[in-house]
């Protein structure tokens, strides 16, 4: 990909890996479109809220225990699995070895960790994200392009017009194992 | 015993296979092409571009242009594409994992917002307590 371009260092919030979207993103960085990035912060975070949302989930839709806990078990499994595989594809990068740069206009200061590891992965980037309410979509910030997963596939299926095609052939018979 | 030939020995092979070719050492060449086609059985980690498809579902075409692009390991030999089996493997797992992720489903993206609000403020108060 051409050096400077918007795909060289693409770093996904965990908001994108828990959405509906993780399918064609991760398919568009294992066929090398672009370059995906996370962090060790970014990992945890999204081992923990799929957990809970199994868990919450579980506790809403199954009044029997024992298969509440076989869900969850099931569940843990496959976020493990999931972060392996992941793990092939994205490359981690370590968040706390970021450059300092003034934030000041993060919304919310919790949200740092994502921001340090977009610095992390180098500027200029890329951070895609889902969270509409906190980062400026569309927005430079940083020396970081803050997009949200439609937008970034919406641009990258411009810029590489075979690209849609070929994610589609990536995902097909996903289902057949 | 099994022997896996690493993608690098193939790339290796391939040049080699050119520059004999571009020298005009048929006989060499014919060598290396027939150790090649040797090479290309599964119990070797190696399979053929149709092999290879047939495993992922996706035409011979896809699979050629998934090793130029780097997804899937594996070389164009000159006479004929090998593509490695371990590859192979690792996008059948990744596609298990994302239809697994599928059938589980996903959250909401209220859901999301509010789990990763709630997660992200108990991250940053364990990663301040562990540094107090």
């Amino acid at each position: 990909m051409p050096e400077g371009s918007i795909f060289e260092r693409v770093t996904l919030d965990s908001s994108v890996l828990l959405g509906p979207k993780e399918p064609e993103i991760l398919a568009g960085a294992d066929l090398g479109y672009y370059s995906g990035y996370w962090s060790s912060w970014i990992v945890a975070e999204f081992a923990r809220v799929r957990t809970e949302w199994i868990t919450l989930r579980a506790v809403r839709e199954l009044a029997n225990r024992a298969e509440a806990k076989r869900r969850l078990e099931r569940s843990r499994a496959r976020v493990n699995a999931a972060i392996a595989e992941l793990s092939r594809i994205l490359t981690v990068v370590d968040y706390l070895a970021a450059p300092e740069a003034d934030v000041s206009w993060l919304s919310d200061q919790d949200d740092f960790p994502i921001i340090q590891t977009a610095l992390a992965a180098g500027v200029p980037g890329t951070l895609v994200t889902e969270n509409s309410r906190d980062f400026p979509l569309g927005q430079v910030r940083n020396g970081i392009t803050i997009l949200g997963s439609s937008d970034f596939l919406d641009a990258l299926y411009q810029t590489y017009p075979e690209a849609e095609a070929a994610v589609t052939d990536y995902l097909s018979r996903r289902k057949q194992g | 015993m099994a022997t896996t030939i690493r993608p690098e020995t193939l790339d290796t092979l391939a040049r080699l296979e050119r520059e004999l070719a571009a020298e005009g050492r048929s006989t060499e060449v014919e060598a290396l092409q027939e150790a090649l086609s040797a090479l290309a059985r599964p119990e070797r980690g190696l399979l053929t571009t149709g092999q290879a498809a047939e495993r992922l579902g996706v035409s011979v075409t896809t699979v050629k242009e998934w090793v130029k692009r780097g997804t899937l390991k594996g070389a164009d030999t000159g006479t004929r594409w090998l593509v490695s089996e371990d590859s192979i493997e690792r996008i059948l797992r990744i596609r298990k994992t994302i239809a697994e992720m599928e059938e589980e489903g996903y959250p909401t993206p209220e859901e999301v917002y509010e789990l990763t609000k709630r997660v992200r403020r108990q991250m940053a108060s364990e990663k301040k307590a562990a540094g107090a």
